[in-house]
């Protein structure tokens, strides 16, 4: 076995750099991730909170805060993942005596800073301009949980990335993100929408994901929380036996 | 290397544990029954012939079959059992019992409250050790002579303020730090529900300290991140405001101290808030003697106690500095907001003076029809509509499979509200009660 | 003999219905430059990745510098440059070779490798911004980067005209001067010419001839003659100089060596010869004469040396 931990820590270290960089680089991710949540938090808030909703502007914090989330997710781990397979990219640096999981816990690094950045983002939108408040200790909280909530989309992206070419994988990340977010709540309020749209979003990650965040701050149905944590756990082992199937499916496709 | 046979037990093994996740969270049923092995099963009843308003709709005319502590059917031909008790419904209403949405409960309140067609309480701060008593009454199965009870426990006001005067020795919040720590104390001690204070007292020529706006925020937020409902005391129209802009889910008063705001009630209304307006209390409080007309009607006086007389015909001590109170304010109010479709709550603030357990409750639906309400809005807003805001699903409405807390009265309720004091039958948990 | 850098042993690798690679055995040696010939879907390609550890073959074992191709311990010794079409177009040439360099125990500083890969001045390009040239210079430097062992160049000189493919082996040949073991693939004899210590020619997943390039050379290049004669293919073949015989509508083809030598005697065998035509043998006519399906007669399997 070559080479030691502390090596290892910075190839870890350097290739997460480097992915977030790319990141900063690519300004149509950040702007559908990054930027649409939090126009749409903007213009939302100000429409009908008119100078303070508390519970109003908390739901959404948690609500846009998962979708974008869920956006970077599947986009750094669904369409880069096919970017980079058909590019080769991904060839090379097999290899390249890069060890395995650096590819992977880079992109993990890259997700959790874009989900931070959403996060406070919008926070500090809903602070300053629609007066929310929101004690230390329950942000902190609602943060992790959907921090740590990214993983099971991580993994639904890299199933996408693997099965399929760029281009379907944007066609596919695309139509499933935006509908999934709007039929889990993610976009307007259960309590506005019709009640049918709640026994189908029971059937969506999204809406578990976005029911774990809002319970934090107290915006939750009265559900089962376990329920939740299931939902996702076994969301993200179907995710990933999926993408594992077709990593292996890739590697013994006929090269040129 | 059976990695396809991995593939297919990982695969299988992820989906399993999603259906199990799904299943847990499938829209709940209604809740179950407490155990009731211990309790004898109430007989079958049916009210036959009856008008029936259910907590909504008013039926013309159909039967109720009661099947031990739940209602068992309602329908215009519905069969009667075999064996089972018949009450002649003819010229008379079946509404479901009564919530009273304010009170404060101790002693003797609920089973008075009770004998009055009152079958559930919301009280607004009692003794812990009372509401955890009615609890654990209520947890070992079907209580059949009082009131059923929740309870805000302690309310959360400053040192000093609002509730401290009543020679209870109560905890108290300093600052918005403390707030998560407060709540935290009182749902440990029970309290279904935080109610807050938000009232300096100023209005009836009074000076209480009380929560800055800081705190009221702190307080809301952390009963929220603990799911519970956060509901506020207020004086005047600006500590109403507060109070709502903070996130509270609902005021339990009024306010009289100004004619409303020409945006109050789409405040409330956007924010989701609902309001409890205790006419009763602010009749009271405006200086005039509110109980006095329940305590002379007869088909009320037979019922009450002397000390329950008494109280009826009290007034609020009150300095005469609290002018420009008018009950007029309210009841503009209670007009502006049950136009936006704000929630109204049928609550008395018992037992203040000029109020009693029970028999109020009656004189605050004819003071909501009053301010503008049809009888059925009001009916509703001691009915189901609290029963929905405070999520006790299992009552508040005349339907198959829930409670059987039921109030007979003589006459149309729906049209003339003060038919609900013509009392003729009460059940309670499916057993009927005597008066 | 010097140590194996990397083997196939009875290695068959199958991709559905396809066979890339039937039962080839190839192992080389350290110090030596390899260079794998053949057409497109010859599995040049396949036993490659093989090698690599990209792939896993179907029968057979392959080995790295001795060991498991896909550990990381015999990649740190390995520079590869494969057919990438791009990498991270947002990336800086800079950025690329540090990140890259991260991942080996001793590599080359920076300015020594940009400089080796005539990139110096780009540095702080984007990948998306450079030549096509460039950008096959700065796989080059990914590849150069770690002071590997053994370098692997998958097809490096494709989309290069002519003057930088040369100056590319110029490049390479001043590398391995060093000691170092290459393999290369290609489709191209010229560069398999200036650069191999030795050429194996792969067809339809066999090793079809594997030798020194004089040898190869000497089956492909060298002349051609046509005519017409009476004499059959044992005898034209029995002639000085002829190396492969075929029949051409009518006509004999002979490849051969020394077209004077063989045409004296030709026309000494056979007076009535008629339609005599000589001509250079067309290299990539000649490479693909010798990669049809049947082998040309007289011609040995090669083997170690």
């Amino acid at each position: 076995m070559s080479g030691s931990i502390e090596r290892r820590l910075r190839i870890y270290a350097r290739e997460s750099r480097y992915e977030c960089v790319k990141q900063l680089r690519m300004p149509t991710q950040l702007l559908f991730g990054l930027g649409f949540p939090v126009m749409f938090y903007t213009v939302f808030g100000l429409l009908f909170s008119r100078g303070g909703g508390a519970s109003f502007g908390l739901y959404y914090i948690a609500a846009y805060g998962a979708f974008g989330i869920i956006s970077g997710a599947l986009y750094g781990f669904g369409v880069d993942v096919a970017t980079e397979r058909a590019q080769g990219w991904m060839l090379l640096k097999r290899a390249s005596p890069m060890p395995y999981e650096a590819y992977f816990l880079a992109k993990l690094a890259r997700s959790l800073l874009f989900s931070l950045t959403s996060i406070v983002l919008l926070t500090v939108v809903g602070v300053v301009l629609l007066g929310v408040r929101v004690p230390v200790l329950a942000w902190g909280e609602m943060t992790l949980v959907l921090v740590a909530g990214a993983a099971p989309f991580c993994a639904l992206g890299l199933a996408i990335g693997y099965w399929v070419g760029p281009n379907a994988a944007v066609a596919v990340v695309n139509v499933v993100n935006m509908p999934m977010a709007i039929l889990s709540g993610l976009w307007i309020p259960f309590s506005v929408l019709p009640s049918f749209v709640h026994r189908i979003a029971i059937f969506m990650p999204a809406y578990h994901y976005g029911q774990l965040a809002l319970a934090v701050v107290g915006q939750g149905q009265p559900e089962s929380m376990l329920g939740h944590v299931l939902v996702m756990a076994g969301f993200m082992v179907v995710s990933l036996v999926l993408a594992h199937a077709a990593y292996r499916r890739d590697e013994d496709k006929t090269y040129g | 290397m059976p990695t396809r046979l991995i593939h297919l037990l990982a695969g299988a093994l992820g989906a399993g544990v999603m259906a199990a996740g799904i299943a847990l969270d499938r829209p709940a049923p209604p809740p179950p029954r407490p155990a009731s092995a211990a309790m004898p099963r109430g007989p079958v009843t049916a009210i036959v012939n009856v008008r029936v308003f259910d907590g909504e709709r008013v039926l013309p005319r159909a039967t109720v079959v009661i099947d031990g502590d739940r209602i068992a059917g309602v329908g215009v031909d519905l069969a009667v059992p075999p064996g089972a008790g018949r009450v002649d419904g003819a010229g008379r209403t079946l509404l479901p019992g009564l919530i009273d949405s304010h009170t404060h409960a101790s002693d003797d309140a609920l089973e008075r409250a009770l004998r009055f067609g009152v079958t559930t309480e919301l009280d607004m701060f009692a003794d812990p050790a009372f509401a955890a008593k009615a609890r654990a009454e209520q947890a070992k199965g079907p209580v059949t002579t009082r009131a059923d009870l929740r309870s805000a426990g302690i309310l959360v006001t400053a040192p000093g303020g609002h509730g401290t005067e009543f020679g209870m020795t109560i905890p108290t919040l300093a600052a918005a730090a403390d707030a998560q720590a407060f709540v935290d104390a009182r749902i440990a001690e029970g309290s279904d529900y935080i109610k807050i204070v938000r009232d300096n007292g100023r209005i009836y020529g009074l000076t209480w300290p009380t929560l800055d706006d800081d705190e009221l925020a702190a307080v809301v937020t952390a009963a929220h991140w603990r799911q519970k409902m956060a509901v506020v005391h207020i004086g005047s129209q600006a500590d109403a405001v507060a109070a709502i802009r903070a996130g509270a889910d609902g005021l339990v008063h009024l306010f009289e101290d100004s004619a409303p705001a020409p945006d109050f009630a789409a405040l409330a209304a956007s924010h989701h808030a609902f309001v409890i307006p205790t006419l009763t209390v602010l009749e009271s409080v405006s200086g005039r003697p509110t109980g006095a007309s329940l305590a002379a009607d007869p088909r009320v006086a037979p019922w009450l106690s002397e000390s329950e007389a008494q109280a009826l015909g009290a007034a609020f001590p009150l300095p005469s500095r609290s002018r420009g109170l008018a009950l007029a304010h309210a009841n503009a109010a209670v007009a502006a907001l049950e136009a936006a479709g704000v929630p109204l709550l049928a609550g008395t603030d018992a037992p203040n003076p000029g109020t009693t357990h029970g028999a109020s409750l009656h004189r605050e639906l004819e003071l909501l029809v009053a301010a503008g309400l049809t009888p059925v809005e009001a009916l509703a807003a001691a009915t189901s509509t609290p029963a929905r805001v405070f999520g006790l699903r299992d009552r508040g409405r005349i339907a198959p499979g829930l409670r059987a807390d039921l109030l007979l009265v003589a006459g149309d309720p729906t049209q003339d509200i003060t038919a609900t004091r013509a009392i003729v039958a009460i059940w309670r948990n499916g057993a009927a009660v005597t008066r | 003999m010097a140590a194996a850098v990397a083997e196939l042993e009875g290695v068959t690798k199958r991709f559905g219905p396809v066979t890339a690679l039937d039962s080839v055995d190839l192992t080389l040696r350290a110090g030596e430059v390899t260079a794998i010939l053949g057409p497109n879907g010859a599995g040049k390609t396949t036993a490659v990745r093989l090698m690599l550890g990209l792939a896993r073959p179907s029968a057979g074992r392959a080995r790295l510098l001795g060991g498991d191709p896909t550990s990381i311990a015999a990649r740190e010794r390995v520079g590869v440059m494969l057919q990438v079409s791009k990498v991270p177009e947002t990336l800086r040439v800079a950025e690329h070779i540090r990140l890259f360099s991260t991942y080996y125990p001793s590599p080359m500083p920076l300015a020594e490798i940009v400089d080796l890969a005539g990139l110096t001045g780009l540095e702080h390009r984007a990948f998306g911004t450079l030549s096509g040239g460039q950008q096959q210079r700065l796989l080059f430097a990914l590849a150069l980067c770690g002071k590997p062992d053994f370098l692997v160049l998958d097809e490096p000189t494709v989309g290069l005209d002519v003057e930088a493919r040369r100056a590319f082996w110029t490049e390479m040949r001043r590398l391995v001067s060093r000691g170092r073991s290459l393999l290369l693939t290609t489709h191209y004899i010229e560069e398999a010419d200036a650069l191999a210590d030795r050429i194996v020619i792969l067809q339809a997943g066999r090793i079809v001839a594997d030798g020194p390039p004089a040898e190869i050379k000497a089956r492909v290049a060298g002349k051609q003659v046509r005519c017409v004669t009476r004499l059959d293919e044992d005898a034209l073949l029995a002639l000085p100089g002829a190396r492969a015989w075929r029949q051409d509508k009518g006509a004999s083809v002979i490849s051969v060596t020394d077209a004077e030598s063989f045409v004296r005697d030709l026309l000494a065998g056979d007076a009535s010869v008629s339609e005599l035509e000589v001509s250079s043998a067309n290299l990539e006519q000649a490479f693909m004469q010798l990669t049809m399906p049947a082998p040309p007669v007289g011609a040995g399997q090669g083997d170690g040396r």
